[in-house]
């Protein structure tokens, strides 16, 4: 008896509250471990969209995603990034171990946007493709339900970065991620398949130095006098 | 020898309806300018009652708003070599049988195409998706597969021949209207009950070659294959050109497609023909008043598949319309490539992008245009934004290995650097910012004219945001904000 319900409860589309399900399909590993276990895929999850809710910008939203765009590059599967609001600053990717010659920058607006991202998603020939929401006119829910089919067609992780404000709106992803700065980078899982998670995980992107220095009171900046040589030291080779 | 004759009755009338407007009657009038006399009339036209060989006059009392256009035997010859060069894509034996028709020697190609009867069927069924009706005739000869071609156009019962020994009981009752011998040589040899090329036969060859020449004798000899017919073979070009030009103004560039359509087709013929593929071809619209505006498609390996030429194209007039209305246009491409067919394989082979990447990387650029979609390479340059160099996706070279920086960098830059208010001399970006790590400094420049002098650092503003600052220490201007540690 035992036995036999240990059969049925393996099947993975069935979960118990309160553990994380296993899904067949393996996700593309985000390089933080307490994060991997925590997603159903144990990493991104590939052919499905997933938001990332992100109040505000500089709070190590990207570097989250470097270590799996470097896995990807340097399997030689492209990644396309979609309206990146800023220009990617192309040494500080390639020092993050992401290979340039399999990134495509797209640039589109309105509507165009959302096409890009969709023919990338489905075509079939890219490993993940990231989408960044313009600020003017939201995506609605078959927006987001088109963009995780095409993910779904071409088998593509598609991230998608959205303002914080959209997390209450409905949502056809799979996976929600909710980003917060307390120091380090607190992920918040707003949805997942099976149950919630009720803590956020914290992961530490930045070198330990400069939060020894931010958390210093003393802060206060150089004098006008040109900088000494010597405090370049503050970088560590 | 096995033959194959594509004979396109009217042939300049096919040119005309290419563009895909055949409602209308129309005709092509020949003949000296003051007297034209119609050359060949369309279906419309001939519901009216109009008949090649009347007078032009004529033909416009029967019918009202009939469109006449001139025979130009110039573009007649120009769209048979286009022809000719979409069909040597079936046997390398190409001849143009002037101002009618295409004559291919296929023996040595039929094993290639897995018979006879497959070959022909592609052949009538792509000449008709370029917009072409052809009359198809086969025989051991190519004077008897002309004639057999000419035959069936007239209405006469399909026939081939494959066997030399059978073609002349094949030819016997083919009539001898069909070779172009003088008129009157046909009338004198029909009064005197000569109809048919059997008939002929009957006839002692000393006596019909002192009546009537030679030359007659030699083109019967010929269609029976008992003296030698050797043909010019046809040379394809280096490049590619073909157009149609339209008899009414376009101005919505959805009816472009079509035509285009038939255009692209015959470039994947004639591609296929020379073993090559393109890597960009350009589509000129002819405007009136002898205008022209061009657009350029390239792709990111060689291509020569018509149907995603089609939907590239479609894509680029959906975001660009024409800037007038259209008369014409023309589909050139100058540089092949060799072609290799790549399998859409699941894994591609390593190294190799897929052949969907390809294809992503064409569509973006088609809709969005070529400037939108782009590559990043780094630049030894100490300045950041001139570090930063856009390539385009299509151009393969290897990314250049240059020195990671030792200090951190950001993974977003800044286009231009943006002032930053200050505190009692603490810069500000939504709230004091703390510096936490820095000063790098960066000067750089001073031999090309646009020198810098800046110290950089990391700065973390309240909301828990990390920065990418700089003092400019050359001006005294203050604080600026130059990237974002995302």
């Amino acid at each position: 008896m035992g036995r036999a319900l240990d059969h049925v409860l393996r099947n993975p589309a069935i979960w118990r509250g309160g553990e994380v399900p296993r899904t067949g399909r393996r996700g593309i590993p985000t390089g933080y471990e307490p994060l991997d276990q925590a997603l159903p895929e144990q990493g991104w999850p590939p052919g499905a969209l997933t938001e990332i809710l992100v109040r505000d910008q500089g709070i190590g939203e990207l570097s989250l995603l470097t270590p799996a765009l470097r896995y990807l590059t340097e399997a030689g599967r492209p990644v396309v990034l979609v309206a990146p609001p800023y220009l990617p600053f192309a040494r500080a990717w390639e020092a993050a171990g992401v290979k340039l010659e399999h990134l495509l920058i797209v640039e589109a607006d309105g509507t165009e946007r959302l096409w890009a991202a969709e023919q990338a998603s489905c075509s079939g020939g890219c490993g993940m493709v990231l989408v960044w929401e313009g600020a003017r006119k939201g995506l609605d829910y078959r927006a987001l339900q088109r963009l995780n089919l095409a993910a779904d067609r071409g088998a593509a992780a598609c991230v998608l970065y959205r303002p914080a404000h959209t997390g209450s709106a409905l949502s056809a992803a799979p996976l929600r991620l909710s980003l917060s700065a307390a120091g380090e980078l607190a992920v918040s899982i707003l949805k997942r398949r099976g149950a919630p998670l009720p803590t956020p995980i914290r992961i530490d992107l930045y070198p330990a130095h400069w939060r020894a220095r931010a958390s210093s009171t003393n802060s206060c900046p150089v004098s006008t006098a040109a900088p000494a040589a010597a405090s370049l030291q503050a970088f560590p080779g | 020898m096995l033959w194959i004759a594509l004979h396109l009755p009217a042939l300049s009338l096919q040119i005309a309806q290419r563009a895909g407007c055949e409602a209308r009657p129309l005709v092509i009038s020949d003949g000296p300018c003051a007297r034209p006399i119609v050359f060949a009339a369309n279906a419309a036209a001939r519901e009216w009652g109009v008949k090649p060989g009347m007078p032009v006059a004529a033909a416009r009392a029967r019918a009202r708003e009939l469109l006449t256009l001139q025979r130009e035997p110039n573009r007649e010859a120009h769209a048979l070599e286009s022809l000719a060069g979409w069909a040597y894509q079936f046997t390398p034996c190409v001849a143009i049988q002037p101002a009618q028709g295409l004559l291919l020697e296929v023996e040595s190609a039929l094993r290639l195409h897995r018979g006879l009867a497959r070959v022909l069927a592609r052949i009538r069924e792509e000449a008709w998706e370029l917009g072409y009706h052809t009359a198809i005739g086969v025989a051991p000869t190519p004077a008897a597969a002309w004639l057999f071609a000419k035959a069936r156009h007239a209405g006469r019962v399909p026939r081939t021949c494959t066997d030399l020994v059978q073609l002349p009981e094949r030819l016997r009752d083919i009539p001898l209207a069909l070779f172009d011998w003088p008129p009157d040589v046909i009338r004198t040899l029909a009064a005197l009950g000569v109809i048919h090329i059997g008939h002929c036969l009957a006839l002692p060859r000393d006596g019909f070659a002192r009546r009537f020449g030679e030359a007659l004798l030699g083109d019967l000899d010929r269609a029976l294959g008992t003296v030698p017919d050797p043909r010019p073979y046809f040379a394809p070009p280096e490049r590619f050109a073909s157009g149609i030009e339209f008899d009414f103004e376009v101005t919505d560039a959805t009816a472009l497609l079509f035509p285009l359509t038939r255009l692209l087709k015959e470039l994947e013929g004639f591609l296929r023909g020379r073993g090559a593929g393109v890597q960009a071809w350009s589509l000129t619209l002819a405007h009136a008043g002898r205008r022209t505006s061009r657009i350029t498609l390239g792709f990111a390996a060689p291509e020569r598949d018509a149907g995603r030429f089609t939907a590239l194209a479609r894509e680029r007039l959906n975001r660009v319309a024409p800037p007038a209305p259209v008369i014409g246009i023309r589909i050139e491409a100058d540089q092949l490539f060799p072609y290799a067919a790549r399998s859409a394989s699941w894994l591609p082979e390593p190294g190799q992008p897929s052949s969907e990447w390809l294809h992503l990387i064409d569509k973006l650029t088609a809709r969005l245009g070529e400037e939108k979609a782009y590559r990043l390479q780094s630049h030894e340059d100490h300045r950041p934004e001139r570090s930063v160099r856009r390539v385009s996706p299509k151009h393969r070279d290897r990314t250049p290995a240059v020195a990671l920086p030792r200090a951190p960098r950001p993974l977003w830059l800044l286009a231009l650097p943006r002032s930053l208010l200050t505190e009692s001399g603490h810069p500000l970006c939504q709230g004091r910012l703390h510096l936490i790590a820095g000063p790098e400094r960066i000067e750089a420049g001073w031999w090309d004219g646009e020198p810098i002098g800046r110290d950089y650092y990391v700065a973390r503003n309240p909301h828990g945001e990390t920065l990418w600052v700089y003092r400019d220490h050359r001006s005294a201007a203050g604080w600026y904000l130059h990237g974002i540690f995302a």
